[in-house]
């Protein structure tokens, strides 16, 4: 949750930091360019297990290779049902990368809509908006994940929507402020003299305006939606065993991580670089964004 | 005067934090309620359907669940106040002293990982801050990268895998032992969960640190002092540090928040009879009674951590008592 929940710093927006090539700025911060490099490998991994481009399909089991180690049949070894370690990582990747990619588009959608709205109309609906966004953020976010995921039940979808349920109170705060700033902009103001209606004020004046530290939030989350949802699959709350999550996979890693440590290694490492790719991406897109952190 | 003026200070934020308590109390009771499945099915089961008309409305009666529910909330919030959280439905035991025995455990290990993460967060960060470009500045971010790119829960397994095969050691693999009763094994038992925590922690503190130093390192009275001829060490502390606290506070407010939501993971991994372990379990059991009062514990914990971070600020900072 480190630093998420940045508002009232200046307002870099996409639309006019972006003209002379955002992409291009990223790619020049180290952060950046080291997160696009492992995004791309882990989702090129992933879209290659969705084609079925994988040794084997990650719940084939073979009894006469249980628990061999990584060797030029099975890259990342195999587990104690002779599955193999490579396909089941590569298809855990696609489950986290699916998990969280619904999961930030229901915090995104609902929390920008509840930040732009808090922001814009202020009164009554700033207070409601706030005060449900505070009392959500009053429970810390893994356990209110561990509560609405008990309740729906196991299932990757669940999961998705109670990590996006629990991180949406952080959309609502960071698209708030700048909102509050916005709507006496003048250009705003001008929209509003010239009559325009409110939905084409907010969707084609306000909303641009935060679509910068939109981008930047929508990419840390993505990397805090795969940390959570692998640590619910690690306590056993996500989809049922045979099912190749990469936290599952952990948790079982670990018991035979003394005889097996390939079983360990290689799905906490796929973790590790799906956080971590999300966040050093996101960290690139904010220093690119940023015009006070233009150094050369 | 300025008294006077504290003191309504910190009435205004004690009225809010008890606000958002009872709000949270509200939110707790309606997504339990909100769950599939009663007290009566969760210790029942199928069975439950074999049960007449009559020793239903009985059940319903003792677990109090058959009124409406403005008025269950009404009864389980009396009964709050008077310290009664319920009984357990797994074990018979009251839930009040099924927290009286895990809350303990959890704020050994909350106050162990915050003081871990405060000290490699806080020191490696002024460290960092020092000589920026540097060695030991590139070591830091590195450490911090990795510490906020690697969940606790791989730490933790990570951790677990290295002592056993390496050591053949398990801290926990006798029963939880007290500060207590038996103080060296309850160290060993306490000190590599609070690790685990305390890595992640400290990531995020060391960065705050560093940038908040860094930005102070540029004002005038930093160079000013500097310019008089004072020991760089005490520069550093007495101005630089000094004066980055606030952020420092503010990540550190925020990270208990996570520290709570780490000890769900870290003390299943370690082990551990704490809070965590017993919301785990209670979830899992569709244990309502009990789920309902953990719930409720973390978040005052995290309520009263926010309130005491805002009071803090007053205490760091001179400027903002007027």
């Amino acid at each position: 949750m480190a630093g998420l929940a940045q508002t009232g710093q200046a307002l870099p927006s996409l639309v006019e930091a972006g003209r002379p090539g955002l992409a291009r700025r990223l790619w020049r911060q180290p952060a950046g360019r080291a997160g696009l490099i492992i995004l791309a490998v882990m989702v090129l991994a992933g879209l290659a297990s969705v084609a079925g481009l994988v040794p084997d399909p990650p719940n084939a089991q073979n009894p006469l290779v249980t628990l061999h180690g990584p060797a030029a049949a099975h890259l990342f070894g195999t587990d104690q049902f002779g599955r193999d370690v490579l396909s089941r990582v590569m298809n855990g990747t696609v489950l986290s990368l699916q998990t969280a990619l619904l999961a930030v588009a229901i915090c995104a959608v609902f929390g920008t809509l509840g930040g732009v709205a808090a922001g814009y109309f202020g009164g009554v609906v700033s207070w409601a908006v706030t005060s449900l966004a505070d009392l959500i953020f009053a429970v810390p976010s893994v356990l209110l994940a561990l509560a609405i995921v008990s309740g729906l039940g196991p299932g990757w979808q669940n999961t998705a929507i109670a990590v996006g349920i629990s991180y949406t109170p952080i959309f609502i705060r960071v698209v708030r402020g700048p909102v509050l700033t916005l709507r006496q902009a003048d250009y705003v103001k001008a929209a509003r003299v010239l009559g325009f209606s409110r939905s084409r004020i907010l969707f084609r004046h306000v909303l641009p305006g935060v679509s910068g530290i939109l981008a930047v939030q929508v990419t840390l989350a993505l990397g805090w939606a795969v940390l959570i949802e692998a640590s619910l699959d690690f306590l056993g709350l996500g989809p049922p065993p045979p099912a190749a999550t990469l936290g599952l996979m952990v948790s079982e890693g670990t018991n035979i991580a003394g005889i097996a440590w390939w079983n360990l290694a290689f799905p906490a490492v796929a973790v590790v670089l799906l956080v971590l790719g999300f966040t050093l991406t996101g960290d690139g897109l904010r220093d690119a964004l940023d015009p006070s952190s233009d150094r050369s | 005067m300025t008294l006077a003026d504290d003191a309504r200070r910190v009435a205004a934020r004690l009225v809010k934090a008890v606000i958002t308590l009872v709000g949270v109390a509200v939110v707790v009771f309606i997504v339990l309620r909100l769950l599939p499945g009663n007290q009566i099915t969760s210790s029942l089961g199928v069975n439950a359907g074999l049960l007449t008309k009559a020793q239903y409305a009985d059940l319903e009666h003792f677990y109090g669940i058959g009124k409406p529910l403005p008025q269950q909330f009404g009864q389980w919030a009396g009964d709050l106040l008077h310290g009664n959280m319920g009984v357990s439905e797994q074990s018979g035991r009251s839930v009040a002293s099924l927290i009286g025995a895990a809350l303990p455990v959890t704020l050994e290990l909350a106050v162990v990982a915050m003081l871990i993460g405060l000290v490699l967060g806080v020191g490696s960060g002024a460290l960092a801050a020092a000589a920026p470009g540097r060695l030991a500045d590139r070591g830091a971010r590195l450490l911090a990268l990795a510490g906020l790119g690697v969940p606790s829960f791989v730490i933790g397994a990570g951790l677990v895998a290295f002592l056993a095969s390496v050591f053949r050691y398990f801290p926990s693999s006798e029963g939880f032992a007290s500060l207590g009763s038996d103080p060296w094994l309850n160290i060993q038992q306490i000190f590599w969960p609070a690790l685990t925590l305390g890595l992640g922690i400290g990531a995020a503190i060391l960065r705050t640190t560093r940038g908040a130093m860094l930005d102070v390192a540029r004002q005038g009275y930093v160079r000013a002092a500097r310019g008089r001829g004072l020991r760089p060490g005490v520069v550093v502390v007495k101005h630089v540090l000094r004066n980055a606290l606030i952020p420092i506070v503010t990540m550190s407010g925020i990270q208990f928040g996570y520290l709570l939501g780490g000890t769900v993971v870290v003390e299943q991994i370690f082990v551990l009879p704490g809070l965590g372990r017993l919301l785990l379990m209670s979830v899992t059991e569709s244990d309502y009674a009990v789920a309902q009062g953990v719930t409720l514990v973390f978040a005052a914990g995290f309520v009263v951590v926010n309130l005491l971070t805002d009071l803090l600020y007053a205490v760091v900072d001179p400027r903002l008592r007027s």
